[in-house]
């Protein structure tokens, strides 16, 4: 018995030893891969397609986490990004999450080129469920012209939205009106993510949240 | 009958089945929290979705190799032979245990529903917790039969196990085979063809317990139908089949 005492320590000792001997895990940035095959997500999830979509973004939205750094958004291959987005919308169409990123995460960055890349996805997508994908066109409008200062996409976006979200709330459709206007990037703000807000249509207490911190850095950018 | 039901039920409760499936519940829910927090959106799909998830994979590998060891134990200890002495048929026998098995999956179902109602409504855990019971029960009578047997622990759990995924995971294995790009030649053709006869033999477990059920609500009862007509027909067959083995088997 005394024995077996004995060696159980050592091994423990032995083990937390190893373990403390071990390399640590550098910092390193590991480039994103292309996303596995549908079928084989569709496969490894038990057929469970709408959780293996969330699980997808979930892995999407934390990967510029990476062991001892941040990697920003804008480092990444928006080529495959935009492929993760799709297959996670081509595992599960109703999940929201997909341009939610595509357009709070991925299109906010400092690059012109992959905003561009990124707005022209939303606006694909869009074009696939008007009556459902819209609050996101219309956040894209927002971007076409306060982040790329380009007035004829952003109005282009608000046509779109126009005709074809006829579902929408009216100030979604009105949206080329305020485009046109000369109004600042806190008002146009106010209208979309406001609206957005006072809808009744997000639900999600996380997403809320995020929207009116969105709201707050801009209010307080321009001082109000 | 009721005896060796009463008797299976109490047997769960001493495994400490009930203690692992409360363990499950709280677990999967801590985990589930956890993936909440880091959503930005979805948040309350993504942590409902994953709950079903766990829960209903957790039921099923609990309820198994409960049943096979149970099933095993009396076999390998003799207590078989025990009840068997007594007037009582194999049949009654069998069923007594099925029914104790089911009894256990109601309470594991009821168990699991619990912490569902944190994020869902009511009627929509009811319908997937129904669900989730039916197949429970289903996969109750398939350990069984494997258990009577295979008569090893091992083996029967591997075999159920690999049943359950195999059931599972058959709606796509077929789309894979007769996908664009598996080519049309005879060896593809023969593979298809094999797969979906094995398909047929399979219960549709993708049918079961939908994870959509509780992320986009809706959904009617109707859809409960055709799985528990699926649980009826397939727990028949499977009982009927781990009865036949029975009777011919000598103990």
């Amino acid at each position: 018995m005394k024995r077996i005492g004995i060696t159980l320590v050592s091994a423990l000792m032995l083990q937390l030893l190893w373990h403390a001997a071990m390399p640590r895990e550098g910092a390193r940035a590991q480039a994103l891969r292309s996303p596995p095959a549908l079928t084989a997500l569709r496969l490894a999830s038990l057929d469970e397609s709408i959780m293996a979509s969330r699980f997808m973004m979930l892995y999407l939205q934390s990967f510029d986490i990476q062991p001892g750094i941040i990697m920003p958004y804008r480092d990444l291959d928006y080529g495959i990004v935009q492929k993760w987005l799709e297959a996670s919308l081509d595992l599960d169409t109703r999940d929201k999450y997909p341009l939610f990123a595509a357009t709070y995460f991925y299109a906010g960055v400092k690059d012109e080129r992959k905003t561009r890349s990124m707005l022209d996805f939303i606006s694909r997508e869009f074009s696939i469920d008007p009556e459902e994908r819209w609050p996101w066109m219309a956040s894209g409008a927002l971007i076409a012209k306060y982040e790329l200062h380009d007035l004829p996409l952003a109005l282009e976006y608000s046509e779109s939205l126009r005709k074809d979200a006829t579902g929408a709330p009216s100030w979604v459709r009105e949206m080329s009106i305020f485009t046109l206007e000369d109004m600042n990037r806190l008002d146009a703000a106010k209208i979309v993510l406001g609206g957005l807000l006072v809808d009744g249509r997000i639900k999600d207490p996380n997403e809320l949240a995020f929207l009116k911190g969105r709201l707050d850095r801009i209010g307080r950018f321009y001082g109000r | 009958m009721i005896t060796i039901a009463r008797y299976t039920l109490i047997e769960a409760l001493r495994s400490k089945v009930l203690w692992l499936a409360l363990l499950l519940a709280i677990l999967g829910f801590g985990f589930s929290l956890f993936l909440q927090q880091i959503a930005v959106t979805e948040s309350r799909h993504i942590q409902s979705g994953t709950l079903a998830m766990i829960y209903r994979l957790g039921a099923v590998f609990i309820l198994c190799s409960f049943v096979v060891s149970g099933t095993l134990r009396d076999y390998h200890d003799k207590a078989l032979e025990f009840f068997l002495a007594m007037p009582m048929s194999r049949a009654s026998y069998g069923f007594g245990k099925l029914s104790g098995y089911a009894a256990c999956s109601l309470i594991l179902s009821m168990l699991l529903c619990i912490p569902l109602l944190w994020s869902n409504a009511a009627g929509t855990v009811l319908l997937w917790g129904i669900s989730l019971f039916l197949e429970l029960v289903l996969m109750g009578s398939v350990s069984f039969f494997f258990a009577i047997t295979l008569t090893q622990v091992p083996a029967a759990l591997a075999a159920a196990f690999g049943f359950y995924l195999l059931s599972r995971a058959m709606g796509t294995l077929i789309l894979i085979m007769n996908g664009p790009l598996a080519g049309q030649d005879l060896p593809r053709r023969i593979g298809s063809m094999g797969l979906s006869a094995i398909g047929f033999l399979l219960p549709r477990l993708d049918e079961f317990t939908r994870t959509a059920w509780l992320v986009y609500p809706g959904s009617g009862w109707h859809e409960l139908l055709p799985v528990a007509a699926q649980t009826a027909i397939y727990s028949v067959l499977i009982s009927s089949a781990a009865l036949f083995d029975f009777y011919r088997r000598e103990l």
